[in-house]
């Protein structure tokens, strides 16, 4: 009996507690984008600024405006990356059928 | 952002090293000047680095949980080469003392010249590493691809 308690309660529980686990994990998820999206918005802004700047000479060392453009560059082609793989998962799921 | 680590590492270096040739500069476009602000002729300037230690590193003796490399380089302070100056005679300068000579700015051109070289190399060799950093994360990016 009361391995069957235990084995109910358990059945009972368990999967209202992956819902909601599922659940916050893709809202942090989506957190996590934003904020990774958002960081490299940042990186793009900042090169554009220092580029600006260069432009009209007030930078002092001109590796930085390179560094800064290059920093931007990978942080936008690692967002490329991870969005092209969303979308082939995505496509993947779509391929399926029942 | 740890995947730019190395490039902000390198450019901790190109900008130390940048500041290295404008001192170099000063010392070459000094390099007869027999009148400064303090008095007497330039004084030869010479960089000091000093490393950057990472801001969690533990005091020494303590096994850090995570090894970690430091933050680059800066330049701690600029000071000046206290070897004498030369003495030039040339009786006919307005800076000859009585006895005809011209006190001259320590710096040899020559040195400079070498300083410079190294400096330059140096900053080449920082820019490598940046371009190799940047290799490696368009490496990890091609990962998968095909």
């Amino acid at each position: 009996m009361r391995i069957n308690e235990g084995f109910l309660h358990g059945a009972d529980c368990k999967p209202q507690k992956s819902q909601v686990n599922s659940k916050e994990q893709w809202n942090s998820f989506l957190d996590t984008l934003q904020t990774a999206i958002e960081e490299v918005d940042n990186l793009g802004k900042a090169s554009e600024k220092m580029t600006q700047d260069a432009v009209l000479g007030r930078v002092e060392n001109l590796h930085d405006v390179m560094i800064a453009a290059e920093k931007a560059k990978t942080a936008m082609n690692l967002t490329l990356e991870v969005r092209g793989k969303a979308l082939e998962a995505y496509k993947e799921i779509m391929r399926l059928n029942f | 952002m740890g995947i730019f680590n190395s490039i902000n590492i390198s450019a901790t270096g190109l900008s130390a090293e940048r500041l290295r040739m404008d001192v170099i500069s000063n010392n070459i476009a000094n390099v007869n000047t027999t009148r400064t602000e303090d008095g007497g002729p330039f004084r030869r300037q010479m960089v000091i680095f000093q490393s950057i230690e990472d801001p969690k590193k533990l005091p020494m003796g303590k096994q850090p949980q995570e090894p970690s490399s430091g933050r680059g380089v800066r330049v701690k302070s600029i000071m000046e080469d206290m070897s004498p100056f030369k003495m030039e005679y040339d009786p006919e300068n307005p800076d000859a003392d009585a006895d005809g000579y011209v006190r001259k700015p320590n710096v040899t051109i020559v040195h400079e010249m070498v300083d410079m070289i190294t400096c330059t190399r140096a900053y080449e060799a920082n820019v490598t590493c940046i371009n190799s950093a940047k290799d490696i994360t368009s490496a990890a990016l091609s990962i998968s691809k095909n």
